[in-house]
């Protein structure tokens, strides 16, 4: 059996490695994706290397721009989303044997984790699947076409913009990567935590770690508790607080950097301290928990 | 010489032992099972790399796990072995035809048995192909209805869909569970004192060291190996097969057979 620090340390990781593999996965099959796209504006109509203002272009951009989520998931894109979708079920695995090791005994899993997992797996896929990119990945890349048929643009200069929007520049990301990067993130995070918090909520846990090692750009909301052992009624308290402990309700418009809006006593739980934020409320035993913290409550 | 038999005589096989005994295990060892028995890849060269679509890792621990389940002598102890078996109609490249580098692989076999009689390895897939009213059969009389524990990464309400109501369900990792197999096997002892009547290991590798695990551990079941089946109804492509039939399957167990 691993020690609890190697569970707790690959539990951890993984909120930054799934993630990065999968956003890495992503970022390889933007070529696939523009080598899809320029597939198609080989039916523009050219002449001496110019695109023609015909209205066959225009219906052409269109047909092109209503199949770009099918052309990004008949790229490896598909099974990156896949391998991704299945990371839930293994960081849920990890989270078993974390509940497992510190109790001392194998932890059920309940109908009713099975069921928080499947919701998070579905909300993931969603906001990655072929629908959501069709949506957002559209616009921009509609614009240029238009701009290329609208203003006589060069073919090969269409080919260039395509080109920086998908595959991105040294400064900027490509457009399909920049959709995912986030939203990868946070789903996984958001995941691991609600799942943490359903188990630890179902077992009665009182006290909780406020875990992860700093990285760049910790905000300070999360450095100032990184490492620090709270009861579950003192995390309740910082959506109001704005993270002190008096009773001193946030001002409007006075929230720490990155808080998520939405973020209440019940979303704290797995919003933690918001955007991007990779820190976990773990649940700890309270004989894990120092004296002088225990004396607070 | 190494005999692999058909799906016909397979299937008869555990069908027999099923109905003559409360505890029979089907455990099933392919290519990549073959080349972590022995350590090394069919060039003879050490696995150095994660392999197949459950991307295990090899390790000294796990070959010595995969080889005591693979030397369990007992008629009970099925198994199903990727070796030069009949190909059978609808078998092709990449859809369950017997591997080009068989002989490879049975040069290997032969280095750690003298077992010489094996099931077809690719009988349930096969079956669920090809002839699925014959694969519904065995499910019917054999497996649906009775105390079903399932082990594996895929959402057991995807898992009913073949197999009727699961009674317990023991998640795994979704690639190389072995590694991991020490978070996860605490939770499989619990459930085992619940007395599953068959169970349904679906986790790679790992799937072939609990086989050993449960039957040394005395477990009274029908304890059978299906395999990539289940990644086929998730829609997840993990296999070659999977590629070309599986949503012809996915499609036809859309809804839940309960």
């Amino acid at each position: 059996m691993p020690t609890l620090s190697e569970i707790i340390n690959d539990k951890l990781d993984r909120l930054d490695d799934v993630p990065e593999a999968f956003n890495s996965a992503v970022k390889a099959s933007q070529q696939e994706v523009l080598r899809g796209i320029l597939v198609l504006i080989g039916s523009l109509d050219v002449k001496d290397g110019i695109i023609l203002t015909t209205t066959a272009n225009f219906v052409a951009v269109q047909a092109i721009t209503n199949q770009l989520g099918t052309i990004v998931f008949a790229t490896s894109y598909h099974d990156a989303l896949i391998t991704f979708a299945g990371e839930y079920n293994t960081q849920a695995v990890l989270n078993q044997g974390y509940f497992t090791k510190i109790l001392g005994e194998a932890i059920e899993d309940k109908a009713v984790y099975q069921n928080m997992l499947r919701v998070s797996q579905a909300d993931s896929v969603n906001l990655l699947n072929s629908a959501t990119l069709q949506t957002n990945l559209s616009p921009p890349i509609k614009n240029i076409l238009l701009s290329g048929v609208s203003n006589n643009q060069s073919f090969s200069e269409l080919v260039l913009s395509l080109n920086t929007e998908i595959l991105g520049t040294p400064e900027r990301d490509g457009s399909l990567l920049h959709h995912t990067k986030q939203l990868a993130r946070d789903a996984f995070n958001i995941s691991d935590s609600r799942y943490t918090n359903i188990v630890a909520e179902d077992l009665n846990f009182e006290w909780f770690q406020y875990s992860r090692g700093t990285v760049k750009d910790t905000r300070k909301f999360c450095l100032s508790r990184q490492g620090k052992f709270y009861h579950k009624t003192e995390v309740e308290l910082w959506p109001t607080t704005n993270g002190s402990f008096e009773a001193n309700p946030t001002p409007r418009g006075k929230q720490w950097q990155g808080r998520n809006p939405t973020t209440d006593s019940a979303t704290i739980w797995y919003l933690r301290g918001g955007f991007n934020c990779l820190h976990t409320i773990l649940p700890v035993l309270e004989s894990q928990v120092p004296k002088e913290v225990l004396a607070r409550i | 010489m190494i005999t692999v038999y058909n799906t016909p005589r397979s299937l008869t096989f555990i069908d027999r032992a099923m109905k003559g005994s409360d505890r029979v295990f089907f455990t099933r060892f392919g290519d990549n099972d073959i080349m972590q028995l022995t350590g090394t890849d069919l060039k003879n060269k050490p696995l150095m790399k994660p392999m197949g679509g459950n991307r295990t890792t090899w390790s000294k621990q796990l070959q010595k796990e995969m080889l005591h389940s693979f030397l369990i002598n007992d008629p009970d102890f099925l198994k199903g072995l990727s070796g030069s078996y009949r190909k059978e109609p609808g078998m092709r490249a990449g859809l369950f035809a017997p591997f080009p580098y068989n002989k490879a692989l049975e040069v290997k076999v032969k280095s750690v048995t003298n077992e010489q009689r094996f099931l077809n390895p690719v009988l349930f897939h096969y079956l669920i192909c090809f002839k699925p009213h014959i694969f519904e059969r065995f499910v019917k009389d054999n497996i649906r209805g009775r105390k079903i524990l399932f082990i594996g990464s895929v959402d057991s309400e995807v898992a009913e869909r073949v197999l009727g109501k699961i009674d317990c369900f023991v998640r795994t990792p979704t690639t190389d569970a072995y590694t991991k197999i020490n978070l996860w096997y605490p939770y499989l002892e619990k459930v085992l004192k619940e007395k599953p009547e068959v169970i349904i290991p679906t986790c790679g590798q790992a799937t072939r060291v609990i086989q050993g695990r449960m039957w040394n551990a005395g477990v009274r079941a029908h304890s059978i190996d299906m395999g990539s089946l289940f990644d086929a109804l998730a829609g997840n492509p993990t296999r070659t097969w999977i590629k070309m039939m599986g949503a012809e399957i996915q499609q036809r167990y859309a809804e839940t057979v309960n």
